[in-house]
């Protein structure tokens, strides 16, 4: 487990504080203000873009996927008791539909650790006293250039970075639109991602685990907004820039997706 | 352990699994059908909990283009 905990911190933890201590240095000379708050955007977006062609590739796929959901459904009824036929049967409907099934998992589990990488370094960060997070990133930068000669200001518009949302309820009650923010971008994510159900399709049967999964695309915004509340107001910095960079993408790919209809949907649904 | 370890993987497949989806954003992330929870859940219901968490295993490792298995 110690190995595990020394890789990761060389491998994943050094480089992101590294590279957030050289954009931070840049900033300062640039004379930014806020330069804390604008290096942890920064870094995220970077990170994004290092990212973008795993994301992408991931994306393509998932799309491609969902396209023929209803071919596989209907494969699996057929070849119910035998495995290995559907396997191939399978294969040949991504053959057909010109998926590539090397995409895989992989560059989807690739970006977990750097996600929680970044999640991990930056709550170190913010939580921090500015003395105590200039010795710490002191001693984890590799370039000595980047080295703190002072520590930094925790504050971001005069929002403290280290407090969450529900610390500062008393004070700053307007930053309850931090929690609210990050689960409508939550909620606009996830409703992108589910493409129109054909009409013609029967509706299956609702057993719980389908049930749930449609329940999660407002389930878990509203959870992840819950999370925003409790955590440092730095952090929510980090994961909405992360979304809003994932709704780009996803918007690049395929438009609007599920998003575009929801609307509409609803009101007819209203006027019934 | 056998019931245990269903209840885990099933906890995987509807709670766990999901969430990721939604924090990395994607719809889906298993390009296998049966999905590899749903096989290695029926695996081990059918097979036991070391000869289905080993064909479980190989399900997943055997997908991208580093195939292990």
């Amino acid at each position: 487990m110690e190995t595990v905990g020394f890789l990761f911190d060389a491998a994943l933890t050094k480089p992101i504080v590294t590279v957030l201590a050289g954009i931070y240095h840049g900033l300062l000379l640039l004379h930014v203000p806020y330069p804390l708050g604008f290096s942890l955007i920064l870094l995220t977006v970077v990170m994004r873009i290092v990212l973008y062609p795993l994301t992408h590739s991931q994306l393509k796929a998932s799309k491609q996927m969902q396209t023929v959901a209803p071919h596989l459904s209907r494969l699996k009824d057929k070849h119910k008791n035998d495995s290995k036929k559907l396997q191939t049967e399978t294969m040949k409907l991504y053959k057909e539909h010109g998926i590539n099934p090397a995409a895989g998992c992989l560059p989807l589990i690739i970006q977990l650790p750097i996600i929680w990488a970044l999640y991990d370094a930056f709550q170190k960060i913010v939580n921090m006293s500015p003395d105590a997070a200039m010795r710490f990133v002191n001693n984890e930068v590799y370039i000595s250039t980047f080295k703190l000669t002072m520590p930094w200001d925790l504050s971001f518009f005069g929002i403290p970075l280290g407090l969450s949302p529900s610390a500062l309820l008393q004070t700053m009650p307007y930053l309850l639109l931090i929690p609210v923010i990050t689960g409508v971008l939550q909620f606009i994510q996830s409703k992108m991602m589910i493409l129109p159900k054909d009409p013609n399709e029967k509706k299956k049967s609702d057993d719980f685990a389908t049930a749930f999964q449609t329940q999660s695309t407002y389930l878990f915004p509203f959870m992840i907004a819950l999370f925003s509340y409790q955590l440092p107001v730095g952090l929510s910095l980090y994961w909405n820039t992360f979304t809003i960079f994932g709704i780009l993408q996803q918007y690049q790919l395929q438009g609007w997706g599920g998003m575009k209809f929801w609307p509409s949907k609803s009101l007819i649904k209203n006027k019934k | 352990m056998k019931k245990l370890l269903l209840m885990a993987l099933t906890i995987y497949k509807i709670i766990v699994s999901p969430l990721l989806h939604q924090l990395l954003g994607v719809s889906r992330g298993c390009r296998f059908n049966p999905s590899c929870s749903e096989y290695t859940i029926m695996m081990v219901e059918d097979h036991g909990i070391v000869k289905g968490m080993k064909r479980g295993l190989k399900r997943v490792l055997s997908c991208s283009q580093f195939s292990f298995a």
